[in-house]
């Protein structure tokens, strides 16, 4: 731990030592965990030195996640730096955390959105900070569990633990309607969570009757099979976890309210974060533990995908409030991911991931506009803007490439993400690709269209006396921008560890098909025609 | 000859006269007798089929419940009189302030 | 093979220059005052332009068979089996293109610190264009689908960010969002048009795809592609039914419309079609529609530039008339002349929108062409450049405009039919029309405006007289076999089509028709030009055009109107779009899921407000409950024993 000293230090200490020696994922935990402790419990005077402290935190936790990333063998398809401990042995629950290229970058993006998410509130919380960076923390600690987690029951405790920070948050620092729109959020959720612990257990108990063992390690489960009466209950209560957390049209009404009401540095988490855990448990549950229901319902899975995806885009049309149309957006986004993952190919699987990070970014860095934006205008009202630019250009120009970041501009980074998504979609099936990517043009329409709206047209003919961007404003923009770039125009980072365990889950998938030709067989007779349009492909 | 049956049948008379007792009278202070009898009625047949199996924890329990009896009696009427005190009436039909 | 390596050395350089100047402008731009800004952003893209003639020179020194030079940057998307590495390629017309765009954008962003010097703005708007640069030389550089796809949205981009210039302006801001939202249509179909060929072929490579492209594709594969790929075209191209967003888009700066909205980003369509003429060529269907958009286009275009008053519209017009021409050669099997075209187009159009840019500079943002007039003495050298630009525009014989005019008629008429070659000499017609309309309305006649004179400054004139200079002169690279000369454009060219029949058909026998079709399209540009004299230069024709008006009313509403595109657009698919965002947003979303969350909510909360009832303080009743609650559960007990 002495390592921990200093940006430098660690990164030499990267080199020399050998840091899969580490509990480094049990660090990524409850490092936050400890700094939200210290937080809440010293009676700490004054505000800066607690932020301070969380942003310290927040900061070592980021570098902690740089040095994985370094040490990352990026040739591996399976879990690295696994970390198994008895944790309930009575009922075969255990601590088991592992992480490989899905997770690597659902976690990178986490500890890196975290401090963006701490330095933008920083003069924006002006109510009981302590206790507002203390549960940003938390909540950081129960996404990265969700990611890291290789046990369900661990998985669900870490998934059901993000909700209280969540629920504070908004509840404690939100906006006007935000009494209903927490209420609405945990109802939702809970609801679908509820409905996956029953699955769970079933799952439980069909593992222990077919090889006598407990245990709710994931990858043991992996194994199991599913009789063929108990798939479409199994599988819809995890669906519904998932695709309310997601959230997948129907079930994505909760978002704007949540969004809306959120604070301002929630709501960069919200976006960007919360809503990832639904997308990637699809891919690291919900696939490889129920094959057959992920490929016989994948057409309607798909469709609802591909409903969102452009409803979403034609509602955030009609918004007046900036961050409802954000949301809007995400939900659209969102769409896709999942039309990503539920084609079956690997540039879908890949498109997904990256899509999720650069929501992350694209999304949350709109939304640290805005709240910069309602700094000092008081207002999310679209109607009541306009001009906005000639006040302050910095701001319009940073809103205007977070924009076209989310259009999908190439050499950004949605457009990657976009790009391998509608691929994988055409591949799958030609009605699939064309109606994903006509969203293009609907993208661009809503989002332009917003920025109109707020940036261009006249001054208002009332002074309004607003200061151009501080410098610490623009440092906070300039990194997720720097990022996108990134992504954009260098995406072979990413591409290349996401690729082996992409490989690995669709190798994975299919594999479980093949050895019970005799369910599929069942199922493709039952679906007809869709099966075949789901070919799988690892290519 | 008295057998066990017959301390059953005399536990169970007097339970079933205090459960009618405490459903059909008005007055607490009745209630609270109904009540007693209720544990009285347990308590005989408890001694009496301890008496039977020949074991004496039974007859303990009978010996705590009358003591926690006399307490709650002791509870109870200072309750009753504190009601009585303040809303000058003892039927339970008028004491109805718990509720939704 | 030195050469070969040096060249391929150095291509990355020609965007990366541009691109370079950009990101300085963006970061510092704001900091360091105008004029350094003004010379990174004319040096970058004229160290540029040097570099692409330098390496067009060597490249010219090579033998024809290693005209074909490519580089691998890096990967930039690898995902499976598919990847998508960043590729340039230079061969005879990526070479064309590239020094023309380096070339003109350079003379243009010089122009343009003369023409901006007194914009707020001035860093922001050379941080636009040199981005603009960047990806139009990528775009004309790449070597596979994707990186054109990149070039291809990125000018896509700069055009919208350059058309909203002047944000405060609520049209400019319209006007940016049209163009964006339509062109962004017509990508859609590229994007898919790129998925349906890797799908296909399993690359997006160019070489590898066109090499594969007769063995691959059937014929209604091709068809699709091919007309993906086109309407891809039309969005960036402004071909009808696409067009509409172009005439707005003179919302820009006139600088920029001279650029972009004329001489590079609007061609790009006819470059992307050229590049993948041999898909084109597998299928006949596409190929007709090529044709069919472009003749339609040209004579829709030319109708309506005939009878608008703003000076940059009628230009606008005239541009999408003539990318019509363009699309023509392609339809009826000249790339060449098609492309050919597109270089001479470049510099008259670039001239004419200058000139233009330097009228409006004069007259204080005066627009209007019934408002100028008799400027010729004000400021001559804009009006012999003008009229240098507007003869080559109307295809008069020996500037550049009429050797590639003729070129395309020549094929039209071998390939296309008499009828579609008639129309397209009544296009030339009104071509030379409308062109002189300008001419003599703003630079003869009455002074019909009243304001100082703002003279255009050195750095605006220089400019203007190396584009006239390249308007005469462009068209002498492409002489036609039939008048003696080299053709040197089309044999440079013809490699790249080479799978295809010699682009021009220069036989012998040939010469005694296209030598008459040369003149009979001299005639009908003079006709047009004549005319345009008659109204608005001799006093008996004063009142013609009114009288004219008045006879065809109905026609002149339709042509003011611009064939009432606009509107249909917008009652079909504008307002029902809006329509059904707020339907579904108050019906669907606040209305239908919403209330049956809300429901589900509530039929708890209605639960759970019975259920308390029972609790109703009386002690007696609760005794009787659980009298009756035990009797139950024994009397259960009981029958189960």
């Amino acid at each position: 731990m002495s390592a921990l000293g200093g940006p430098g230090e660690l990164l030499k200490g990267a080199t020399t030592m050998d840091i899969s020696q580490w509990p480094i994922l049990s660090m990524l935990i409850f490092l936050p965990v400890a700094g939200a402790g210290l937080l809440f419990l010293i009676p700490w005077r004054g505000d800066f030195l607690p932020k301070a402290l969380a942003l310290v935190v927040a900061g070592l936790n980021l570098l902690l996640s740089l040095a994985l990333f370094r040490a990352f063998d990026p040739s591996s398809s399976g879990m690295q730096f696994v970390e198994k401990a008895r944790w309930i042995p009575e009922i075969g629950a255990s601590y088991y955390l592992g992480i490989d290229g899905i997770s690597l970058f659902m976690v990178l993006i986490t500890t890196f959105m975290v401090p963006m998410a701490l330095l933008s509130s920083w003069e924006q919380v002006e109510r009981r900070p302590k206790m507002f960076y203390g549960f940003m923390l938390l909540l950081e600690a129960g996404l990265i569990g969700i990611f890291l987690a290789l046990d369900l029951l661990l998985f669900y405790v870490f998934w059901e633990v993000m909700l209280l920070p969540m629920y504070f948050l908004i509840g404690l620092w939100g906006g006007a309607e935000r009494r209903y729109a927490t209420i609405k959020l945990i109802i939702y959720t809970m609801g679908g969570s509820l409905l996956m612990l029953v699955a769970i257990l079933v799952l439980y108990f069909i593992h222990q009757g077919q090889t006598g063992e407990y245990t709710f390690d994931i990858t043991r489960l992996y194994g199991t099979t599913i009789p063929p009466q108990a798939l479409l209950p199994m599988g819809l209560a995890f669906f519904a976890a998932f695709a309310v957390k997601s959230p997948l049209f129907p079930f994505h009404t909760w978002l704007p309210d949540a969004h809306a009401e959120a604070p301002i540095s929630g709501a960069v988490d919200i976006t960007g974060l919360l809503i990832k855990t639904g997308a990637y448990a699809f891919l690291r549950f919900l696939l490889p533990l129920f094959p057959e229901f992920s490929i016989s319902y994948a057409p309607m899975i798909v469709m609802l995908a591909l409903i969102a995806n452009i409803y979403g885009a034609v509602v955030a049309t009609a918004q007046q409030d900036l961050k409802r149309l954000i949301a809007y957006s995400s939900v659209s986004h969102v769409g896709l991911v999942i039309l990503g993952i539920f084609v079956f190919n690997l540039q879908g699987v890949e498109g997904a991931i990256l899509m999720m990070v650069s929501i992350v970014l694209a999304s949350g860095g709109l939304f640290m506009g805005v709240g910069m934006l309602y700094k000092r205008s008081r207002s999310k009202d679209i109607s009541q803007m306009g001009g906005v630019w000639r006040d302050m250009p910095l701001l319009g120009g940073f809103f205007m490439f977070f924009t076209l970041a989310s259009v999908g501009i190439p050499g950004l980074s949605n457009f990657v993400g976009e790009f391998l998504i509608f691929l994988g979609a055409f591949r799958a099936n030609t009605f699939y690709g064309v109606l994903a990517a006509f969203v293009m043009v609907l993208t661009a329409v809503y989002l332009l269209w917003m920025f109109w709206r707020v940036m261009f047209g006249p001054s208002p003919a009332v002074a309004r006396a607003w200061q151009d961007l501080s410098i610490g404003e623009t440092v906070t923009l300039t990194i997720p921008a720097i990022v996108i770039l990134l992504m954009g125009v260098y995406p072979k980072i990413f591409l290349d560890r996401i690729e082996p365990s992409a490989k690995g889950l669709l190798g994975h998938v299919e594999k479980k098909l093949v050895q019970r030709e005799d369910l599929r067989a069942g199922y493709k007779s039952s679906t007809g025609e869709k099966v075949h349009g789901h070919r799988l492909s690892s290519r | 000859m008295v057998t066990t049956s017959h301390y059953l049948i005399l536990g169970s008379a007097l339970f079933g006269i205090g459960v009618l007792g405490f459903l059909m009278k008005r007055n607490v202070i009745v209630l609270l007798m109904c009540v007693e009898l209720m544990i009285n009625g347990a308590g005989v047949s408890f001694v009496a089929l301890c008496r039977q199996t020949g074991s004496l924890e039974g007859q303990v329990f009978v010996l705590f419940a009358m003591v926690i009896a006399a307490v709650e009696i002791a509870v109870g009427l200072s309750l009753i009189l504190l009601i009585f005190r303040n809303r000058a009436t003892l039927d339970v039909d008028k004491l109805e302030v718990l509720k939704w | 093979m030195v050469k070969d390596s040096c060249i391929a050395g150095c291509i990355w350089l020609i965007p990366a220059l541009p691109l370079l100047g950009a990101a300085f402008n963006c970061l510092l731009g704001r900091r360091v005052g105008n004029l350094l800004v003004g010379i990174i952003g004319c040096g970058s893209i004229g160290l540029s332009a040097v570099l692409s003639l330098f390496i067009f020179n060597t490249f010219l020194a090579l033998p024809v068979e290693q005209r074909r030079i490519e580089v691998n940057l890096y990967n930039w998307i690898p995902s499976g089996d598919f990847s998508a590495p960043l590729t340039l390629l230079l061969d005879p017309l990526s070479m064309v293109m590239a020094a023309m765009v380096s070339g003109v954008s350079f003379l243009i962003h010089v122009y343009s610190t003369g023409y901006m010097r007194k914009d707020e703005s001035f860093a922001r708007y050379f941080f636009y264009l040199n981005l603009f640069v960047f990806f139009m030389l990528l775009l004309v550089l790449a070597g596979n689908f994707l990186v054109l796809y990149i070039g291809w949205e990125g000018v896509g981009l700069c055009s919208y960010l350059l058309i909203s210039f002047w944000y405060e302006r609520e049209s400019a801001a319209r006007a940016g969002l049209k163009a964006f939202v339509v062109t962004r249509f017509g990508d859609f179909f590229f994007l898919l048009g790129i998925f349906l060929i890797f799908v296909n072929f399993g690359t997006i490579h160019f070489g590898s795809v066109f090499e594969k492209a007769p063995e691959v594709l059937s014929t209604t594969t091709a068809t699709w592609i091919a007309l993906l790929i086109f309407a891809g075209a039309i969005g960036k191209s402004a071909q009808v039914p696409l067009h509409t967003w172009l005439p707005d888009a003179m919302e820009a700066p006139t600088p920029v419309s001279a650029l972009i909205h004329a001489a590079t980003m609007v061609t790009a369509g006819v470059y992307l079609v050229a590049r993948c003429y041999t898909i084109f060529e597998l299928s006949p269907i596409a190929t007709h529609t090529v044709g069919i958009v472009g003749l339609a286009t040209a004579f829709i275009s030319a109708t309506v530039a005939l009878v608008h008053n703003d000076i940059k519209r009628i230009l606008a017009y005239s541009t999408v008339s003539q990318l019509g021409h363009m699309f023509l050669g392609l339809g009826v099997g000249a790339p060449g002349a098609a492309i050919f075209h597109l270089l001479t187009h470049a510099f008259a159009k670039a001239l004419l929108f200058l000139g233009a840019g330097a009228v409006i500079h004069a007259l204080h943002e005066e627009m209007d062409i019934k408002r100028m007039g008799a400027l010729k003495q004000y400021i001559p050298a804009t009006f012999w450049t003008f009229t240098i630009g507007a003869l080559a525009m109307s295809g008069i014989p020996g500037f550049a405009g009429f050797f590639s005019k003729d070129a395309i008629l020549h094929a039209t008429f071998v390939h296309g039919g008499v009828l579609v070659w008639l129309m397209i000499l009544l296009t030339a017609s009104f071509t030379g029309f409308y062109t002189f309309r300008i001419v003599f309305l703003a630079f003869f006649g009455e002074k019909r405006w009243d304001v100082h004179v703002e003279r255009p400054i050195g750095v605006m004139t220089v400019p203007l007289a190396a584009l006239a200079f390249l308007a005469i002169a462009g068209g002498y690279m492409g002489v036609p076999h039939a008048l003696g000369g080299m053709d040197k454009i089309g044999g440079f060219l013809a490699p790249v089509f080479s799978s295809h029949n010699p682009a021009e058909p220069a036989e012998g026998g040939a010469q005694a028709p296209e030598i008459l079709l040369m003149v009979m399209s001299a005639i009908a540009a003079f006709g047009g030009i004549g005319t345009a004299y008659y109204f608005y230069m001799t006093p008996q024709g004063k009142e013609a055009p009114n009288r004219l008006r008045q006879r065809v009313a109905p026609i002149y509403e339709l042509l003011s109107n611009a064939w009432y595109f606009d509107r249909v657009y917008q009652a079909v698919f504008v307002e029902p779009f809006m329509k059904a965002a707020g339907f579904f947003w108050e019906a669907v979303d606040s209305s239908v899921i919403d209330n049956a969350v809300r429901g589900v909510a509530n039929s708890f909360l209605g639960g759970g407000s019975i259920v308390p009832k029972l609790q109703i303080g009386a002690v007696r009743w609760y005794a009787l409950f659980m009298v009756l609650g035990i009797t139950v559960m024994l009397g259960y007990v009981f029958l189960l024993m």
